[in-house]
């Protein structure tokens, strides 16, 4: 089936008396941004080590739109449609910015006249222009880290993997790196992330799959993650007194339970119900006379999802 | 620290040269600062002065005045040899020299200290790179690219060095110069720098094929091969000198013709300087080499052209060997089929250089001794080259069945296969090696000595022993396996003539 950007099946990698990566069967449709979460050790690296034909899978099959993936000589096509960006991102320290990037898209054919237009242009998405002329070993860490992007996506691929790409990066930086991969995906790439920062993870990818022990043991687009597992939560603040907002807190059948938010004096109740049914609770409050503060509906994020599944470490 | 780019223009056809070869354009942008490129000169001029200057001093000094004594050197053109020939006058009162033998010394000191050199300090170079790049992992984006490993490969060997390339480079006008100068017809120096070409061709290949390698030792294997390469370069040049018989007749002259100097023998003939003037191995004595009963050697041609036949089957086969490993990194070191024809390509050239044209039949017995040897030293090779580890047997024997449609066909997986146990494979290669000499062992030896077939086989069996061995202990579940099987295989070697040594049981006496 070509309509999938990745497939594999039964993709298993053995180490040395146990299994890093446990018959997956990933399937990630062409344009998505899936994000790749779980504990250290479940088996992230070397999954995307193998979609990017850097590691021999010990059984099992990759398919990159439609085409097996296979680690020699015969498929440079192929190889130009994958970048892969890994957690170390090993760099050269006797080469300029410019010279690194130019010997990356000589190295992937990229045409003469072309080069130097390509060259600007992945330099001022990173923005790392006025830094061209500059020996790599002199750049910070979050410089090196983008430049490793502008490596990843010099070819122009359609694929890209990129292992944890955010750690190691300041706020500032980050949003950065959340605006690039946006441009990206807007000019029609497939991105498979690995990254301990879900809340990025949430503002990005339109699906997420989490491993466990080397099994995906969840795969599915976000919203339908979020209907699934995370329950609908109301954050409500009253000026008056919080025994009455119980009260009739419980007189409605959606409210399953409440928590009191220490410090802010709000409450955070857990509820069933849909949007029409969260504006009737609004209003049977407001004719019950509570004088409310706050009326907030959300959902429960990402992280508090990945907490609750309850995951193992693998150790 | 001025890290100015030498070629700073961009000359369409520089940049077209670029173009060629992604690898090389990244070697020479790493390396070649003008800083370093006035070292390297500067280094190439110095080394030409000292051997000049060195040769120079053997001249007499002037005497306009005719009041010194008598001056001794190399150079005089008087009769005898060494260096002490008395310098006579011409009717002018000028000394009379040997010109053209100076210019000889020098052509052979550039030539000796070239061939160094490159091999050397080239190698040296190749493996401390490569390995830096293995070791920091830039290597395994490189593979990743579309680029074949023939041409990421090619760039390295043309561009790592490319500092020493030059600093040679910077010798060849004067190497040019000495060498005409000698009397030396062109073709043969073209030649001769042709068979330095080759020679590198090979052994770079090798360096590359050594650093990928994995063995541990990561930090020591440059030291390790170049000073292998020194060693090895040193006694085969000072063997060149110093014997005037050096071709011993055996398996082992197939080592002498790895040593690119050896073609200066027939570049010294060309001279026709007298030879106990120079003290190098004659081309006469090159000539009593025969491969399969041809003096091949005898004539320059001939010889040369074998010579570089032999350099690029090398070549050929450490490319092969090397494509595969580049891609794939933590298989064994050549697949099983690889192994098959590198098997008959070493027996057919092994037992070449045993067959020669033999003082006596006790010498004949004693090079197809010498080849039996070999063929133990080869199987050792194979055993290491071609045994799969603990993980890869083991993922080998779980999912074959699943991994290739051909899995099912067990004779199939092990002649062949990719990870499945050694020992058919080696088996299949000692039968090769054994099948192509046994005939050999009949036609030429005595019928008393045809013992040595049983040689041959019984060495071929305790290979398939320590191949089954070593392929025991590498999946056991012991940490350090690799060292575990070397270490026992050499037990095996080494403990059975230790007892019989201590048994005083000598095989002469046996059947008492
Ligand atoms: N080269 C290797 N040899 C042996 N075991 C390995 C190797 N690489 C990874 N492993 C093991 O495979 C398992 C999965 O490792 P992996 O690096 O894929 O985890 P991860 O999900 O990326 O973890 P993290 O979040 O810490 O990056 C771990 O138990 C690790 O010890
Ligand atoms: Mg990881």
């Amino acid at each position: 089936m070509s309509d999938w950007a990745i497939a594999t099946y039964g993709l298993t990698k053995r180490f040395e008396g146990h299994i890093a990566v446990n018959e997956i069967d990933l399937k990630i449709k062409s344009g998505e941004v899936y994000g790749l979460i779980g504990p250290n050790g479940a088996g992230k690296t070397t999954l995307i080590r193998m979609l990017a034909a850097a590691e021999a899978p010990t059984k099992g099959e990759i398919y990159i739109n439609g085409d097996r993936l296979l680690r020699d000589d015969s498929n440079p096509v192929q190889k130009k449609r994958l970048g892969y960006l890994p957690d170390d991102f090993p760099l050269y320290d006797d080469l300029t910015v410019w010279d690194y990037l130019e010997y990356f898209a000589r190295l992937y054919n990229l045409k003469p006249s072309f080069r130097r237009r390509r060259l600007m242009e992945v330099l001022e998405l990173v923005q790392l222009e006025n830094k061209r002329k500059s020996i790599i070993s002199t750049l910070s860490r979050g410089m090196k880290q983008r430049l490793s992007l502008a490596r990843t996506i010099i070819h122009e691929p359609i694929l890209l993997l990129l292992d944890e790409p955010v750690s190691g990066l300041d706020p500032l930086a980050r949003q950065q790196f959340r605006q690039i991969i946006k441009v990206l995906q807007e000019a029609g790439m497939t991105i498979l992330i690995s990254s301990h920062v879900l809340s990025d993870l949430a503002e990005l990818c339109t699906s997420v799959g989490i491993m466990e022990l080397g099994f995906l043991v969840e795969s599915a687009s976000l919203p339908e993650l979020y209907q699934r597992l995370s329950r609908q939560q109301i954050i409500l603040g009253t000026l008056g007194k919080m025994e009455i907002l119980q009260q009739a807190l419980r007189q409605n059948s959606f409210v399953e339970t409440w928590e009191m938010i220490p410090e802010s004096g709000l409450l955070k109740v857990n509820f069933t119900g849909e949007k029409q049914d969260c504006a009737d609770l609004l209003r049977s409050l407001v004719l019950a006379d509570i004088p409310l503060t706050e009326f907030h509906c959300t959902q429960e994020d990402l992280e508090t999802i990945f907490l609750k599944l309850g995951h193992q470490q693998a150790s | 620290m001025k890290n100015i780019q030498v070629f700073q223009r961009s000359s369409s056809l520089w940049e077209k040269f670029l173009d060629l070869n992604p690898q090389l354009f990244r070697e020479i942008k790493g390396k070649l600062k003008t800083r370093n490129v006035v070292i390297a000169a500067a280094i190439s001029v110095i080394t030409q002065f000292v051997i000049g200057i060195s040769l120079l001093s053997d001249l007499p000094n002037p005497d306009p005045q005719g009041l010194l004594k008598a001056q001794y050197g190399p150079y005089a053109m008087g009769s005898g040899s060494g260096n002490h020939i008395a310098y006579t006058k011409d009717m002018l009162g000028n000394w009379v020299i040997n010109w053209q033998l100076l210019w000889l010394d020098l052509f052979i000191a550039l030539s000796i200290v070239s061939i160094f050199s490159l091999l050397i300090v080239g190698v040296y170079m190749l493996i401390a790179d490569t390995v830096k790049e293995d070791n920091r992992g830039t290597l395994n984006f490189i593979r990743l690219t579309p680029q074949s490993a023939g041409s990421v490969l090619l760039g390295k060997i043309l561009g790592v060095p490319i500092l020493l390339y030059i600093a040679v480079f910077l010798l060849s006008p004067l190497h040019l110069m000495a060498g005409l100068g000698a009397h030396i017809p062109l073709a043969l120096i073209l030649g001769f720098d042709i068979v330095i070409v080759a020679s590198c061709a090979f052994f770079y290949s090798f360096a590359m094929l050594w650093s990928l390698m994995n063995f541990g030792l990561s930090g020591f294997k440059p030291w390790l091969v170049s000073g292998a390469m020194g060693a090895l370069l040193l006694l085969l040049t000072t063997a060149t000198f110093h014997h005037n018989h050096l071709i011993s007749n055996t398996l082992w002259d197939w080592i002498l013709l790895l040593n690119p100097g050896i073609v200066l023998s027939y570049l010294i003939e060309a001279t026709y300087l007298p030879l106990n003037k120079i003290d190098f191995v004659s081309a006469d004595n090159l000539g009593e080499l025969l491969f399969y009963g041809q003096a091949l050697w005898a004539k320059a041609s001939f010889g040369i052209g074998f010579i570089l036949f032999n350099f690029s089957l090398w070549t050929y086969w450490c490319w092969s060997v090397l494509k595969r490993r580049f891609h794939n990194p933590t298989n064994t070191l050549v697949s099983k089929t690889q192994s098959y024809w590198i098997t008959g390509w070493l027996s057919v050239f092994a037992l070449g250089f045993t067959l020669q044209n033999y003082q006596s039949y006790s010498s004949a017995t004693d090079n197809f001794i010498f080849l039996q040897m070999c063929l133990c030293i080869l199987g050792l090779a194979l055993i290491a080259a071609l045994s799969p580890h603990r993980q890869a047997l083991y993922d080998w024997a779980r999912y074959r069945h699943q991994n290739n449609k051909d899995g099912n066909i067990l004779w199939k997986e092990l002649v062949f296969g990719e990870n499945s146990p050694s020992s058919v494979a080696i088996a299949i290669n000692m039968a090769i090696a054994i099948t192509y000499i046994t005939p050999s062992i009949f036609l030429f030896l005595r019928e008393k000595d045809r013992y040595i077939f049983w040689g041959f086989i019984l060495s071929g069996l305790s290979i398939l022993l320590y191949a089954l061995v070593a392929q025991l202990v590498l999946t056991l579940k012991t940490r350090k396996r690799s060292v575990w099987a070397g270490s026992s295989v050499r037990g095996m070697i080494v403990v059975p003539p230790v007892c019989l040594g201590v048994a005083d049981f000598s095989p002469y006496k046996a059947p008492e």
